[in-house]
């Protein structure tokens, strides 16, 4: 069976300065893989190549049987990629709805109608609705995004990345400036919303990490230090000594 | 929903019977604001709507005007209305070139190159004589229209001018109006939101923001070819800086958060300016000064001066109890 995404030997750098110095990643269909490393390892440029915000100096970024190295975001969402953003990255001025009713028309191929009324496409609307409860922010449907608490502005983020009903979803630390409780609920969040999918998460948290992956790849200055399941992760040596074992304590664990 | 209905339908009625209270001079002036209004409304669609500053939009409103008018020069009585339809073609066909070049861009690299590109367009209106007779202008003659049932209505005659007028203009308004509320125009809002994470949902923010590009200049070279038809003139000045600013000024005035907010503007802006032009020949200088107070002032134009919500709305309801403001 082929893999849902694998990275070849991705090479990038930013006017000379290397981010990423060969890395190589390979993720099986249907796997909850967590990216982690220390801040500054290249986990949001390597989301960023995957999803096509950037093309790769050198390297194959190949999706299922698709190659996207360097092909433009669209095409690539189009594919069945969905990413969410480490900095919040919504629709300022439209409402909860409205976001999401945009990816769900987005999904549904019609984004060039300029015949049929939005507001009357009952079956976009249902849709839409469903995601709303999956995600908890029905209640929230008619606010605008820029007035949502930031918790919600997170879950918003997660919505219009699902809405899309993406086969492979990126998330770029879901949890980033959650509190304990709001975490929590993500972390149910992100469960549900992966199931049957292939999940690739940048996370900091080690909480969410060692709950949700079934898998884990350390990034650790440019390159991959390991890629195993989380006990194989938590006891190796090098990953303890690069970034587990200094920082953070293994929670969780 | 029916009331709605019922008030629309009022509305546009009265819009008809309007020239029966109004002198030939007026009426002029009510025609004005009709194409300037569908013009502004235009602009509207790629600056409220989809977050697109052109400083160049004068040039489809003017290729508009330059289409009828070559039209009726050389292939003689085309009926307005097919050769608006024309003039929305040619609009259409110079707003694809240009767009293709401009919406690459974003912000005030976006802004320059338009008016680059009217520059350019004014340049050729002026110095391509041949076809545009230069600074003296291009004459434009519309032949009488005979409508399906034998009433002629006369170019000529203001009154017929503005039926006809009113009609394009409320046609294309409806186009816009409906266009927003499609998937592709709420693509356009999302352009102007956010249009980054529009590609991360799937949406070719290229191409849609070509579309609306020429969509826009579509319904502004509609406008321009009215403008021309009622003038019988059209001169490089269609498309020259100035009459791109008006329209920005227009839209700003009435509010660009509104979809009629625009028209309002125009309506305002030339009886204003009309009034202003008969009191003193200083006019120029307080439309300026109004327009540094609007920027500073009132970001929401009329429409968010008067609308629901708005300071003076607010103000009436100042003697109010607090009771009944909760009710």
């Amino acid at each position: 069976m082929t893999s849902a995404l694998e990275l070849r030997d991705i090479h990038h750098d930013f006017s000379g300065l290397q981010v990423l110095t060969g890395v190589d990643l390979t993720v099986a269909p249907g796997e909850r893989h967590a990216i982690i490393g220390p801040n500054g390892a290249g986990k949001s440029t390597l989301f960023n190549i995957v999803s096509g915000r950037l093309r790769p100096r050198k390297g194959r970024v190949l999706y299922g049987e698709h190659d996207i190295t360097g092909a433009p975001p669209h095409r690539i969402a189009r594919l069945g990629v969905g990413r969410s953003f480490q900095i919040i990255n919504t629709f300022p001025r439209l409402t909860v709805y409205q976001s999401v009713r945009s990816a769900v028309v987005s999904r549904r191929g019609m984004r060039l109608d300029a015949w049929r009324l939005l507001d009357r496409l009952d079956d976009v609307g249902r849709e839409t609705t469903e995601v709303l409860d999956l995600l908890e922010l029905s209640d929230r449907r008619d606010t605008p995004a820029n007035a949502l608490s930031y918790g919600e502005q997170r879950e918003l983020e997660i919505a219009l990345t699902v809405a899309v009903r993406p086969e492979l979803i990126l998330l770029d630390e879901p949890t980033a400036g959650l509190n304990a409780e709001e975490t929590h609920k993500a972390i149910g969040l992100i469960r549900r919303v992966s199931e049957g999918k292939t999940l690739v998460m940048v996370e900091h948290d080690m909480e969410v990490v060692f709950t949700l992956a079934d898998r884990i790849s350390v990034l650790h200055y440019g390159k991959m230090l390991a890629s195993g399941p989380p006990d194989e992760i938590r006891r190796n040596a090098e990953v303890q000594r690069a970034y587990l074992g200094t920082k953070h304590s293994v929670a969780g664990g | 929903m029916m009331r709605r209905n019922a008030l629309i339908v009022a509305a546009i009625l009265l819009l008809y019977l309007v020239p029966f209270g109004l002198d030939t001079l007026r009426l002029r002036v009510a025609i004005e604001i009709l194409y300037f209004g569908l013009f502004a409304v235009s602009f509207n669609l790629l600056f409220g709507y989809s977050g697109m500053l052109s400083f160049g939009f004068a040039s489809t409103f003017g290729v508009g005007g330059y289409a009828v008018g070559l039209i009726w020069k050389h292939l003689g009585a085309v009926p307005l209305p097919l050769a608006v339809v024309m003039g929305a073609m040619a609009g259409a066909a110079v707003g694809l070139v240009i767009g293709f070049f401009c919406v690459r861009l974003r912000g005030t690299y976006f802004s320059l190159l338009t008016l680059a590109f009217s520059q350019f367009l004014f340049a050729v209106a002026l110095k391509w004589r041949d076809v545009t007779r230069g600074d003296d202008g291009l004459t434009v003659i519309p032949p009488d229209l005979t409508l399906p049932s034998g009433f002629v209505l006369h170019m000529g005659n203001a009154l017929h001018f503005y039926w006809l007028a009113l009609t394009v203009v409320l046609v294309c308004l409806w186009l816009a109006w409906r266009f927003i509320r499609t998937p592709l125009g709420n693509a356009a809002l999302l352009m102007r939101e956010n249009d980054e994470r529009a590609a991360f949902l799937g949406y070719n923010v290229f191409g849609t923001k070509l579309i609306v590009f020429t969509f826009a200049s579509t319904l502004a070279a509609v406008a321009g070819a009215l403008f021309a038809s009622f003038q019988r003139l059209v001169s490089p000045g269609a498309l020259d800086l100035q009459t791109g600013t008006e329209v920005v000024f227009m839209a700003l005035f009435g509010g660009t958060g509104a979809f009629l907010g625009p028209f309002l503007g125009t309506a305002a802006y030339i009886l204003l300016q009309n009034w202003l032009a008969k009191t003193t020949e200083h006019w120029p200088f307080v439309i300026g000064f109004l327009f540094v107070v609007m920027i500073l002032f009132m970001h929401t134009g009329l429409v968010g001066l008067f609308g629901r919500g708005g300071p003076v709305q607010r103000l009436l309801r100042l003697n109010r109890t607090p009771v009944e403001e909760s009710r």
